[in-house]
């Protein structure tokens, strides 16, 4: 595993930090609007691209995306909404805001732990620059 | 020039080039419908490897070839993604690692030429 592969390491790490971010904060947006009958709201998950081998998991080539899956319902009772089906009820999106909130946390954090990471790399890399420069 | 030098040169047009393609995306993030532009170094590396590999390669000939590899090779990338600060600002400070460790490396080759012309430290 050489330099430039770390550099791709701690790049790799920050776009995933971006989109867990990105998804947890959507997924906030979502907790609260009815979805309409017929298209039930979906959740926003990161993942990473499955490889074999830690370096080609995170290499220059893959890329982590964000994936949607359908959420669960959760029916409430309220016939004055626009919303509301025949029966009067208005389904929402079940989200764990627990778990969404931490993800959010816990995104910023690990994203700050890489930008950390990548600035004590550049300045390995640049200090070794000066063996032998006798001073 | 030798080999090493030339290849030395092209390794630090490359990082050059990178640096300017991470500079145009940063520009042009907030422009309505920008589709961020990459290089394809494919033919350069290409290049390196085979002056590392193949002994009928000379610092002319790299240094002919070379001209013309880093030409066109940057484009806009196919994906409609926005452009991302944090991937242009790293791209930005990669190639600034790189340029300077390539820069020391020449200076250092430079001493040692100077060295050998002056015959003492």
């Amino acid at each position: 595993m050489n330099v430039d592969s770390i550099f791709a390491a701690s790049r790799f790490g920050l776009e995933f930090e971006r989109l867990r971010l990105e998804a947890a904060s959507h997924n906030i947006a979502i907790a609260n609007t009815p979805g309409s009958s017929g298209r039930p709201a979906r959740l926003m998950r990161a993942v990473a691209p499955h490889s074999p081998g830690f370096d080609a998991a995170i290499g220059d080539h893959a890329r982590p995306e964000l994936v949607a899956a359908d959420a669960a319902q959760r029916q409430v009772h309220d016939p004055s909404d626009p919303a509301a089906d025949r029966n009067g009820m208005v389904s929402y999106p079940r989200v764990d805001l627990v778990k969404e909130m931490s993800t959010l946390v816990d995104a910023g954090r690990a994203y700050e732990a890489n930008v950390r990471a990548f600035n004590t790399l550049r300045s390995m890399a640049l200090h070794s620059l000066d063996i032998g420069s006798g001073s | 020039m030798d080999l090493t030098t030339e290849a030395v040169r092209l390794g630090l047009n490359m990082a050059r080039l990178r640096a300017e393609v991470a500079s145009a995306n940063i520009a042009n993030a907030d422009v309505a419908g920008y589709r961020a532009q990459r290089a394809d170094f494919g033919e350069a590396v290409g290049l390196l490897r085979e002056a590392q590999m193949q002994p009928s390669m000379d610092g002319d000939r790299l240094e002919e070839l070379a001209s013309v590899a880093l030409h066109g090779v940057v484009h806009a990338s196919d994906a409609a993604a926005p452009v991302s600060l944090d991937h242009e600002v790293m791209e930005l400070e990669t190639a600034s690692a790189e340029f300077q460790s390539l820069t020391t490396i020449m200076s250092r080759r430079f001493a040692l030429m100077q060295l050998a012309m002056a015959g003492r430290g």
